[in-house]
């Protein structure tokens, strides 16, 4: 199992609550980046030692462990949940920086781009095949 | 003054309260000449944060009397730039006295720390943030209460004080997580990580506190 099949509900919770209008949008996600990074962190720490067995410090050693592995000998489906954990790192900065800079419009970005895809990917492991969470978060996200 | 700049040690380097696990912050207000970052990189090398503003930014958060530039402008010690429209910045500088916003946001982060099972029994991360979250509510909590105080450990420690929680111990237990995970510590973790029965009890112990924390400052 990659992740707690609770960790669902957070990102369901989330995506519920998304408002649709743009403005609207970043001003929620404005106010979610530090409950977001929870999350995020918790999903490589989670992914990384139930498919590579390895537990980084941070998430620059999650970045390396991954880029360092084999990856496309392992089953496909950790593969593509590693894949995806790694685009959503490569777009890390705008979560770690100590700044109070507003990054709203770059987290908008990425809910509806690679935090999605990572969602669905992780939603798709076979492990959850029987998942009511991994199947709700999949028909929201997919917009079913 | 826009076409100005100004770069500021600050934190704990600049208090002279840092101890080896401590990193070297440094704000800069526009742009740092390419001589004092080659200077600052080869002094602090991996454990340098920059904290960089254009102008405009620094202007909101300037306007909103935001705690941090507060730290900065009191406690900083300028390596580049104006000192004299340093101390204009600093003395005409108004902070802002009410945090129960900013404590309420504390507590809204935290909210899944009382359903640890999302962590799937791995609880490093959370542990470093949780200890993010302690300081920065004790932080606020004390400024709400017109005390100001930066060091992490003497906020988190005074706070608890002031509203009587016993488990100062647990809560300053967090940092070794923080730099461990942060600044790459080498040191012995109260508990493992994976430790499925402390890990969520000390995130519930750091849940109470900023919940007290929050009730105690309306």
């Amino acid at each position: 199992m990659p992740v707690a099949e609770d960790l669902f509900r957070t990102f369901l919770e989330m995506y519920r609550a998304l408002p649709l209008d743009r403005e609207s949008q970043t001003e929620f996600l404005a106010k979610r980046r530090a409950e977001m990074r929870l999350l995020l962190d918790s999903v490589w720490e989670q992914t990384l030692f139930n498919i590579l067995n390895v537990r980084p410090r941070n998430d620059l050693e999650a970045r390396r462990a991954i880029n360092q592995a084999n990856i496309s000998e392992l089953p496909p489906h950790d593969a593509a949940v590693l894949r995806s954990v790694l685009a959503v790192l490569n777009e890390y900065d705008v979560f770690v920086d100590k700044a109070y800079i507003d990054y709203s419009r770059r987290i908008s970005g990425l809910v509806a781009t690679s935090i999605r895809r990572m969602c669905l990917d992780l939603a798709a492991h076979p492990v959850f095949a029987h998942s009511a969470l991994a199947q709700q978060l999949t028909d929201l996200l997919k917009g079913t | 003054m826009k076409a100005e700049r100004f770069v500021a040690l600050i934190g704990s380097q600049s208090r002279g309260d840092y101890d080896a696990r401590s990193d070297c912050d440094v704000l800069v207000i526009g742009s740092v000449s390419p001589k004092l970052s080659s200077t600052l990189e080869k002094e602090y090398g991996p454990k340098l944060t920059l904290v960089k503003y254009d102008w405009k930014t620094f202007h909101h958060l300037y306007k909103g009397g935001s705690l941090f530039l507060y730290h900065a402008l009191s406690e900083g010690k300028l390596l580049e730039g104006n000192v004299s429209s340093w101390h204009k910045l600093r003395d005409r500088f108004s902070v802002q006295t009410d945090f129960r916003v900013e404590l309420a946001q504390c507590l809204a982060r935290i909210r899944w720390f009382d359903h640890p099972s999302v962590f799937g029994g791995h609880f490093l991360t959370p542990l470093v943030f949780a200890f993010t979250q302690v300081k920065n509510a004790s932080i606020f909590f004390l400024a709400h209460n017109g005390i100001r105080v930066f060091n992490k450990t003497e906020a988190i420690r005074t706070a608890a004080q002031c509203i009587g929680f016993e488990e100062i111990k647990i809560l300053l237990c967090l940092r070794d997580y923080y730099d461990y995970s942060q600044r790459n510590a080498s040191l012995v973790l109260p508990f493992a990580p994976d430790d499925r029965e402390a890990g969520p009890a000390v995130l519930k112990t750091a849940s109470q506190f900023i919940r007290r924390l929050q009730d105690a400052s309306c």
